[in-house]
């Protein structure tokens, strides 16, 4: 199953910084146990640079908001794609590819010459 | 927290004027939209003068990026911190503070526009002038210390003139007169420079010195005592009517050692040698060592603990048992196991029968030797040992510790050409950021001081620095004894003072 596109800004988010992403999606049918999954990857989601952990929700059928806190990782200069992982009773049920990626800046030590 | 970035150089700038800062960083990924914003601040919160937000793009790469700030007033006392930020889409990315701070104020500018010395040519103590014109091209009066450095067929001394002077006002500086120098006392391709000026002075010709060693508890001449130049290795054997002669001398003055079995060895100074005659010095009595009795020496508490500018008081009693008039040599020498110390000595002239005292002068251990650790402290009659104690000198609370003298020169004999090492380690103890200084000079056998080392910069509380950072080494260019110092500071204050030396034969 090719994961699908999900629509999000292009975040500059700083080494070692936490934060929570909101995710925004309706689940059918209502009742089921699921998971949810954000995690980020330079190398095309071989690799998890950082992840949520899979964070439990029951479905409600209609369009639900799910907290996943993710720690940017502690490897700067990078930008990250973001990926999302819906599953239910072992199976992947659907997957997403954020459309922007998380630019996790580095600033090196500057030198000053005067003129 | 901001981190610290380095800037070349440590700038003063006049009030209100505009300067370009070019800041060079690596920011990554590339392709981000960035300002960056370089501002100036006494309190680091109120921007007393910035660049303003600049945009650049990221490289991924180091990349230049120009900052244009206008100065503000005069500095307020310790000038002004220099900021940088780092922002994209409104995030601050990158924050770092400079080392050094940018002072505005009135601006001192004094240089040296050339230097001239006439005549040219000359033979060995024949007169010269040697003139350095300095201007200050800056908007106040002030002083500025100048390093002038005389050359002499590959060996170099290096000392500091001080110049003061009022803004746009030019001065002559009698060179010789400041440093006390006599360019034509030695033969050779002399070379005069500062701030890139120089002037160039040749001196040809040879001198010759003559005199009488006799001993002062017989009146009659010795033969077979020997005389040195201190600087040249050549040994000289007075004849049968204790008379010496040495010829062909490159130097206008400087000293000669005078020794014999059993009597004290006298160092007699001579100058205002010209070239082509030969100066007599007279009759250089030598002191037999039995015509003085030891009597008694006082020393420090064994395991007294010092610290770097603490004083030593030590001192002896001696006698002359003799019906002459004696010479008597007192030394006190502070030395690390193994390695050479470091000596302040007297030389007293005792009547028959006197008794004195030399003692009670103190000795800061900053003039004497600023080793840290276990020390001798031993004392000297005539070369002879009379009494030795073990003491230890810590670092002075609140300022910098000086260590770890990698390689330090021994006194040993080597040869010449061969090169010699010294390492300091400096490290700061306080509980905030100092400024440093360390200044490492040899002293060549001839009598001139080549500086190896002068360097500063500011230490973070706890950090150290290794001076020098790399290997740098003297090379004994001449036959006789080379003596090294180092010295360091903190925040303009002597701390420390050490010595060593090495002959070369």
């Amino acid at each position: 199953m090719g994961r699908q596109p999900l629509i999000m800004k292009d975040p500059i988010l700083l080494v070692g910084s936490a934060h929570t992403a909101i995710v925004n999606v309706p689940v059918s049918p209502s009742g089921m146990a699921c998971t949810a999954e954000l995690f980020l990857s330079a190398d095309g989601e071989k690799t998890k640079a950082t992840t949520s952990g899979a964070i439990p929700f029951t479905s409600t059928g209609i369009v639900q908001s799910i907290s996943l806190p993710v720690v940017m990782p502690t490897v700067g200069g990078i930008a990250y794609g973001v990926y999302i992982n819906i599953v239910s009773g072992g199976v992947v049920i659907a997957a997403y590819q954020g459309t922007e990626n998380v630019i996790v800046p580095l600033v090196g030590a500057p030198t000053i010459a005067w003129g | 927290m901001r981190s610290q970035v380095l800037m070349i150089e440590d700038p003063a700038f006049a009030p209100g004027s505009t300067h370009t800062a070019t800041v060079s960083v690596p920011v990554s990924p590339a392709g981000m939209s960035c300002t960056a914003e370089l501002w100036l601040s006494a309190d680091g919160v109120t921007k007393a003068a910035s660049s303003g937000a600049v945009p650049f793009t990221s490289t991924g790469a180091q990349q230049s990026i120009s900052l244009v700030i206008t100065m503000p007033a005069m500095s307020p006392s310790g000038g002004y911190a220099v900021y940088i930020d780092i922002v994209s889409d409104g995030v601050l990315v990158g924050s770092y503070q400079a080392i050094e701070n940018v002072s505005v104020g009135a601006l001192v500018d004094i240089r040296v526009d050339r230097i001239s010395i006439s005549p040219t040519q000359v033979t060995l103590g024949q007169p010269v002038t040697c003139i350095m014109r300095c201007t200050n091209y800056g908007n106040s009066a002030g002083s500025r210390d100048i390093v002038i450095t005389i050359a002499n067929d590959g060996a170099s001394v290096s000392q500091t003139i001080r110049v003061t002077l009022d803004a746009g006002r030019s001065s002559d500086v009698d060179i010789e007169q400041a440093l006390g120098a006599d360019l034509s006392a030695e033969v050779g391709h002399i070379t005069v420079s500062a701030d890139g000026q120089s002037a160039t002075l040749d001196v040809s010709g040879s001198a010759a010195i003559t005199g009488v060693v006799k001993a002062a508890d017989i009146g009659l001449p010795v033969q077979g005592a020997t005389v040195q130049l201190f600087g040249m290795s050549d040994q000289y054997l007075t004849d049968a009517n204790g008379r010496f002669t040495i010829i062909g001398l490159p130097f206008a003055s400087g000293y000669l050692s005078v020794s014999y079995p059993q009597y004290v060895t006298e160092s007699v100074p001579f100058q205002g040698l010209t070239n082509g005659a030969t100066k007599d010095i007279g009759v250089v009595n030598l002191t037999p060592l039995s015509a003085i009795q030891f009597v008694s020496v006082a020393l420090p508490a064994a395991g007294t603990n010092y610290h770097v500018g603490d004083s030593i008081f030590a001192g002896f009693r001696v006698k002359n048992v003799s019906a002459q008039a004696a010479y008597v040599n007192l030394a006190l020498t502070l030395s690390v196991a193994g390695a050479w110390g470091n000596t302040v000595s007297t030389q007293l002239l005792l009547q028959p029968g006197q008794v004195s005292d030399w003692y009670g002068t103190p000795y800061p251990l900053q003039q004497i030797a600023a080793r840290l650790g276990a020390q001798q402290l031993t004392a000297y009659v005539n070369s002879v040992a009379v009494g030795q104690v073990g003491i230890t000198v810590g670092p002075t609370p609140g300022t910098i510790t000086v260590v770890n003298w990698r390689t330090p020169p021994q006194q040993a004999l080597v040869a010449a050409g061969d090169a010699g090492t010294w390492v300091l380690k400096i490290t700061n103890v306080s509980s905030s950021y100092l400024s440093w200084r360390a200044l490492i000079q040899v002293q060549k056998p001839s009598g001139g001081v080549l500086t190896e080392i002068d360097t500063s910069g500011n230490l973070a509380p706890g950090a150290h620095v290794l001076v020098p950072s790399g290997s740098v080494y003297i090379k004994y260019t001449e036959a006789g004894g080379w003596y090294w110092t180092a010295q360091t500071w903190a925040n303009g204050a002597l701390q420390t003072t050490d010595h060593a030396s090495t002959n070369a034969y």
